[in-house]
């Protein structure tokens, strides 16, 4: 049984400049929810990046699903995202012109499904997150709890085997927050998926099967 | 392809949300094709009225076949070319001919066609105001129209009159020598306002038989079954060595002339399509900018960089059929324009010199010129969305989506 995400040694200089990223090495399970603690600047959104195959590392090595990522490779690097990896943002980031239900059929536009799967699959996910009937409202009609909702249906959206999460919780509320981290953990124990969080507040790390801190680009359990 | 449909479908909603912008955008593309199509239309209108002009006054079927120098040596028509010629597909008739000169003895000078009458008949379908056509190798001769009147006015000529020609000779040492010849008017041809008006036409054997040697002929007529194959016909008679002439040279030069005023007006019109063409560039890196952190999450998403370009492009086609159509109607209504208030003001300030125009449009839109239109709006609008595009695609996606 091979890790979900299995990082080794993942450093990342950029040019002229400190390391954004040193020597973080760590290994999560299939369907584990792990969270990353670390204050801004530490190193948490370059480790991430890295992780979604957004960025490449200056050394180290990374597999994702048991697949050894070639970070080279752009045309591969595309079809690791779609198939592997969801991203859940901090500003939610959905397509303003596009209902609810459009911005999690969006992704599969891309990872090309036909029309009637991608309502069904949406239609499902949104059912899920608890937002059966507001499918048909754009973003600026959500409050942000439901926005954060459906960014989570959308990136389920391809069924990925790893949901990757930058501080998914850092424009909500404290009562939201905790709101969308239980959704997050229940979704993640029904369908095996592997939650990676990075969030700066230590109290959601009751959510986590395990958390890690990132201090001057170092990982550490803790 | 459905996967284009759907992303026809998104590009169609981005282009719907910015409705204001995309129409200004198409109409900047829009102005600069009805400029060139107004233009074009007006260019295709007067070579239109030009090569009308030209079919109705003159003989547009006639080909006059004559013999050619080649490196310096005369390729002479010898009855085995008269034969070629004939046997060229879509000759209907075809008549070798003699041209010589006689004189009065008052020295009024006379163009000679010597043509057998049966070709005479085949290929200009000659109308007799009097008398009759010529019989075989006999002194026999049907007068033109305007040279029946000549001779009357200053000859005293009259048709069945016989009278002497004098036919000039010039010997080895170039001296000339007078032969003369009795001949007898026996038609008079009606007036048709073609070359035969002012020629006398005799039989084409009576011609060769003043002559001591076999001359070759100076010429054949040929009769083409439709102006669209004179060209055709022309073609094949070149290919035999020998040299074309008649009406449709008129056509050709004025249609050469006319390509070079299309192509130069188009030219000044296209100045606008370029103007057109950069501001859809700044239109889209505009829109690319403003979508900076969509265009980051779409990666995230799984949109590959191929995707994006295609999205971006899709749109810019929609500006270009957008602005294609608009400027198909915008340059129908110029051309109307053109028509009507270009077309009175035109015939008032030149007086009768344009008053022809009056019959026609001045402006001829066809609908070749609209679907070239259409096309080059899309295709300019599409050649300007490249580099917009390609800077979406060559985003760094961690970049763009921290973008605010």
């Amino acid at each position: 049984m091979h890790a979900t995400i299995e990082a080794d040694n993942l450093r990342k200089v950029y040019r002229g400049s400190i390391p954004a990223l040193g020597e973080a090495s760590f290994t999560v399970g299939k369907g584990e929810f792990v969270t990353l603690i670390g204050r801004s600047g530490s190193g948490k959104s370059t480790l991430l990046n890295i992780l979604g195959c957004l960025d490449s590392p200056s050394s180290g090595t990374l597999s994702l699903d048991g697949v050894p990522v070639d970070f080279r490779d752009s045309a591969r690097l595309v079809s690791i995202r779609r198939q592997k990896i969801g991203f859940v943002f901090q500003q939610f980031n959905l397509l303003p012109h596009l209902t609810a239900q459009e911005n999690v059929e969006y992704p599969m536009l891309f990872n090309y499904r036909e029309p009637e799967e991608r309502a069904r699959t949406a239609g499902g996910l949104l059912e899920r997150v608890g937002l059966d009937g507001r499918k048909d409202h754009l973003p600026a009609e959500l409050s942000g709890g439901e926005q954060q909702r459906v960014a989570i249906a959308r990136a389920l959206v391809s069924d990925p085997p790893i949901i990757l999460a930058d501080e998914p919780t850092g424009n909500l509320d404290q009562k939201t927050s905790g709101e969308i981290f239980s959704l997050m953990q229940e979704i993640g124990r029904e369908r095996k998926t592997t939650f990676f969080v990075v969030t700066h507040e230590r109290e959601f790390g009751e959510y986590a099967d395990r958390s890690f801190r990132l201090v001057d680009g170092t990982v550490t359990a803790i | 392809m459905t996967k284009l449909l759907d992303f026809a479908r998104l590009s169609a909603r981005q282009v719907r949300k910015k409705r204001m912008r995309v129409l200004l955008t198409a109409f900047g593309i829009a102005i600069g094709i009805a400029a060139v199509v107004a233009m074009v239309s007006f260019g295709e209108g007067i070579r239109y009225q030009a090569i009308e002009t030209i079919r109705q006054q003159s003989d547009l079927t006639l080909i006059e076949v004559t013999g050619s120098v080649k490196d310096g040596t005369v390729i002479p028509i010898t009855e085995s070319k008269a034969e070629l010629v004939r046997k060229i597909p879509h000759v209907e008739a075809a008549g070798p001919v003699y041209r010589v000169s006689f004189s009065t003895l008052r020295q009024t000078y006379i163009d000679v066609l010597g043509i057998r009458a049966e070709d005479l008949r085949a290929l200009f379908r000659p109308a007799l105001a009097s008398g009759e056509l010529y019989p075989a190798s006999s002194s026999q001769v049907l007068l033109g129209h305007e040279l029946a009147e000549k001779l009357k006015k200053y000859e005293g000529i009259r048709e069945g009159d016989l009278f002497t020609v004098v036919i000039r000779d010039y010997n080895e040492y170039g001296a000339p020598s007078d032969r003369k010849l009795a001949i007898k008017t026996g038609g008079t041809l009606r007036a048709r306002e073609d070359a035969l008006d002012t020629l006398l036409i005799m039989d084409r054997d009576a011609v060769s038989a003043l002559s001591n040697e076999s001359m070759p002929y100076n010429a054949v007529y040929v009769r083409v079954d439709d102006p669209e194959n004179v060209m055709a016909v022309a073609r094949d008679v070149q290919s035999l060595g020998l040299t074309a002439n008649g009406a449709f040279r008129q056509i050709e030069s004025v249609n050469r002339f006319m390509d070079l005023v299309i192509l130069f007006l188009s030219i000044f019109a296209a100045i606008s399509l370029v103007v057109g063409a950069l501001m859809i560039v700044n239109t889209m890196v505009m829109s690319v900018y403003e979508r900076t952190r969509e265009i980051g999450v779409s990666m995230a998403l799984g949109a590959s960089q191929g995707d994006v370009v295609t999205l971006i492009l899709t749109e810019c086609l929609y500006i270009g059929m957008i602005g294609g159509i608009v400027g198909d109607l915008l340059g129908i209504f110029f051309s109307w324009v053109i028509n009507t208030a270009g077309k009175a003001y035109l015939i008032s300030q030149t007086g009768d010199l344009f008053s022809a125009f009056a019959r026609y449009d001045l402006a001829l839109v066809t609908p070749g010129i609209l679907i070239a239109g259409f096309l080059v709006a899309v295709i300019l609008s599409l050649v300007s969305g490249i580099y917009p595009a390609l800077q979406a695609a060559r985003m760094n996606p961690v970049e763009a989506i921290r973008h605010t």
